[in-house]
């Protein structure tokens, strides 16, 4: 009984703090990722470092997304510049699958204009296609291939260009809580059926209680 | 088959526990043999009974099995219509199979999409591909968006004509013909036909979950109500429930798995008799005919026995090979009649997911395969080539994604939680090998049980190493990183959670019980949580 309810405790608090948190929100575009317009701008199959300048970095940015599409990602590393100074940088790894990927990264006070923002890709042996848009060549980003710091200096080193700028959008943490958002979301449930409404969450709400309430039962039953 | 709890003898004190207990387990056997004393009614074939064999089904069972259908059905509905992996093409195999009457003969890869029309206008109307892949795209969210899916829904009926299968199409057909059923019973709807067809998966998600019941207690018949715990963690496991609650044959091909889990334990501790050898060959063939995956998994099933045939031949001699070919002809049955049928069409035998073709063998080729598939699964050893470079498979491939992989594979949970989840794992782990070791004696009476489940892991990690190996390297399309595929060995997992709650020793095991359950059931509402955050928040 006191696992139990030393179980059900945490499992309470650990939601109720995270509907405290708020879902992250675009704090600013700078070339649109997932967007109909999207294109690929290049496939890589191994390392290789990207560098794009005249880049803005807002305040208060926690992610940077990257337009990229892989089955198996691979571990990315992100810095952002001014000059030769580094702004803010994070990494990840490889376990993400989608045509976008997320880096973390530290928050600055201030927004910055003219910044470039490097990424490095690998260690990496599995299929990556980089999404962007296309540009005339001054303005694409430069990339340059084999493992190497993210640095302006080593991807231009290589005077190769993408054809394009990469999709990059920077996040930053939202204004409303999960709980303020409880009926909206609860709305947005019930779209894409054929029947409609907000019954549909209470519905899921209801299978899982009785869930909960069969599986707790259940153990408490059969314990000696 | 019989499926009734096993006598257990006369435990000894140690194992009894409490007073309490003993009068529980005396009501359990009182109630059991009430049940067994109700006269069997209209037997049928084989002399089978089917009400009575429910009423013998205990009720933790119905409990277990319950809980995995409404858990199913949660995420049936959380999940956006077309939004799991492949459903598209999944549905469009049953459209096409009910429509034409006949099996689909071309595959279609991606960038193809060869999709009815009305299939086409409702996916439209959902803004299937643009959420699709796409994490930070939410399903619809404007009641004028509602309006448009609801008017292409009505519209759709209309249109003449039906799809292909897909990039499906190679599968074996037995599951895509159960899901006609719901399909034609969900009228001219599209998207009614889909809700019901999840609801089929989700009765078959309640199906493994019983059957994997059934395993536990048969094969860790020592404290039942682990076995239950074990049950009930697999009933309330994500990723299988969330993976059986869209329309797709994984959700058969589990519960064939399991069934075949469950005949193995019977076969090993009760005798393969002969009316025990055909419903193992008609699970085999069930399950040849859910997914071409299955191969895996039949590789193993085979040499398992393999196994129960020579595990037998001391006591029965040549007897004991008559049960063991009997479920091997009949579970072959489904693959004879397919490759005959091809031979008679003039088409290619196989299906393309599975590259069984010899002409391409070469011993380094198959080193190299072998090569490939260890280092799917294991860290790479001295002098092989690294294939997997910066990724450890194991653990950001088959562990992180294990801890959350929805949807269209892309609704994820942070690095911190795969690692609280690693710890957790750990600890699991330390558990249920501390349980083996003290168990050594009992488990070296049992080797050729082992051996046999050990058989059917290798099976389906070398066939999910060989795809994988011509899907990356030849094709150079990807690995095949999925958790998903391992689902078949499920049963097996049950049996490590029932393990590590042993491995507490008497004190704490039901408090790791109950932990266990609650673990389980907090990360399935998460993970929910999570899902109803990506396309609904």
């Amino acid at each position: 009984m006191v696992t139990l309810a030393v179980g059900v405790a945490l499992l309470a608090a650990a939601s109720a703090v995270a509907l405290t948190r708020s879902p992250p929100r675009v704090a600013r575009v700078g070339v649109p990722v997932g967007d109909a317009s999207s294109v690929p701008l290049g496939k890589d199959l191994g390392d290789m470092t990207l560098c794009q300048s005249g880049e803005t970095l807002p305040a208060g940015v926690s992610g940077i997304r990257i337009g990229m599409w892989a089955f198996l990602g691979a571990k990315m590393h992100v810095r952002v510049y001014s000059g030769s100074r580094i702004l803010t940088e994070g990494s990840r790894g490889p376990n993400w699958t989608s045509d976008s990927v997320t880096v973390p990264v530290k928050p600055v006070a201030h927004q910055t204009s003219g910044v470039t923002v490097c990424i490095g890709i690998g260690p990496n042996s599995q299929p990556l296609l980089l999404l962007g848009t296309e540009t005339p060549p001054q303005e694409a980003a430069a990339a340059t291939l084999g493992r190497n710091s993210p640095t302006p200096a080593a991807a231009a080193s290589s005077h190769s260009t993408l054809g394009g700028k990469i999709g990059l959008e920077y996040l930053a943490g939202g204004q409303g809580s999960w709980w303020s958002r409880v009926a909206s979301v609860a709305k947005h449930m019930g779209f894409g059926r054929s029947y409609s409404g907000e019954w549909i969450a209470l519905l899921v709400a209801a299978l899982m209680a009785a869930v909960g309430v069969l599986a707790i039962r259940q153990t408490l039953r059969g314990l000696p | 088959m019989s499926v009734a709890r096993p006598p257990h003898g006369q435990p000894d004190k140690a194992r009894t526990g409490s007073r309490s207990l003993q009068r529980k387990r005396r009501r359990e056997q009182e109630r059991a043999s009430r049940r067994t004393l109700v006269p069997a009614q209209a037997p049928g074939m084989l002399g089978f009974d089917l009400r009575a064999t429910l009423r013998r089904v205990p009720r933790a069972a119905w409990i277990c099995a319950l809980i995995a259908l409404l858990n199913a059905t949660a995420w049936g509905i959380i999940t956006p219509l077309f939004q799991g992996k492949d459903e598209i093409d999944n549905y469009s195999y049953v459209e096409y199979l009910s429509a034409a009457g006949k099996l689909p003969e071309k595959a279609h890869l991606s960038g193809e999409e060869p999709y009815s029309q009305k299939l086409t206008l409702v996916t439209q109307g959902l803004r299937y591909f643009q959420v699709r892949f796409t994490p930070f795209e939410h399903s619809l969210t404007t009641n004028a968006e509602q309006k448009t899916l609801t008017e292409d829904v009505n519209r759709a009926p209309s249109l003449e004509g039906h799809g292909e299968a897909g990039r499906v199409a190679t599968e074996p057909p037995g599951y895509y013909a159960l899901a006609a059923i719901p399909y034609a019973l969900g009228g001219s709807n599209i998207l009614v036909k889909l809700q019901l067809m999840r609801l089929l998966g989700a009765l078959l998600a309640a199906l493994t979950a019983l059957l994997t019941f059934y395993f536990l207690r048969e094969i860790l018949p020592g404290v039942p109500w682990a076995a239950t715990v074990g049950a009930l963690c697999v009933a309330l496991q994500p990723l299988f429930v969330s993976s059986s609650a869209i329309v797709s044959p994984d959700a058969l091909l589990f519960t064939a798995c399991a069934a075949v889990f469950l005949c193995f334990a019977l076969a090993f501790r009760r005798g393969f008799d002969t009316r025990l050898a055909i419903v193992t060959g008609v699970v085999i063939a069930v399950g040849f005919t859910s997914k071409v995956n299955y191969v895996g998994v039949a590789v193993g099933v085979y040499m398992g026995l393999a196994v129960l045939a020579i595990h037998e031949f001391k006591s029965r001699r040549w007897g004991a090979l008559r049960a063991p070919a009997i479920a091997g002809a009949i579970g072959i049955a489904p693959v004879a009649l397919f490759t005959l049928r091809n031979a008679l069409t003039n088409n290619p035998a196989t299906g393309g997911s599975v590259p069984l073709g010899g002409g391409q063998l070469s011993p380094a080729t198959v080193l190299k395969e072998l090569s490939y598939s260890w280092q799917l699964f294991f860290p790479r050893l001295p002098g092989m080539t690294s294939y997997f470079k910066g990724v450890f498979p194991l653990r950001e491939i088959w562990f992180d994604r294990s801890v959350g992989f929805y949807g269209w594979m892309d609704t994820t949970f942070p690095t911190w939680v795969d690692n609280v989840a690693l710890v957790l794992a750990a600890v699991v782990a330390m558990l249920c090998v501390r349980e083996l070791l003290v168990r050594r004696d009992a488990l070296r009476g049992r080797l050729a049980e082992i051996a046999a489940y050990g058989a059917i892991v290798v099976g389906v990690l070398l066939m999910l190493g060989v795809s994988s190996y011509h899907c990356d390297l030849i094709e150079h399309e990807c690995s095949l990183g999925e958790p998903r595929y391992l689902l078949p060995l499920l049963p097996l997992f049950g049996a490590a959670i029932v393990l590590a709650i042993r491995g507490a020793g008497r004190r704490w095991a039901p408090a790791v019980g109950v932990a266990m359950v609650m673990l389980f059931l907090g990360h399935d509402l998460v993970s929910q949580l999570q899902t109803i955050a990506r396309y609904y928040g």
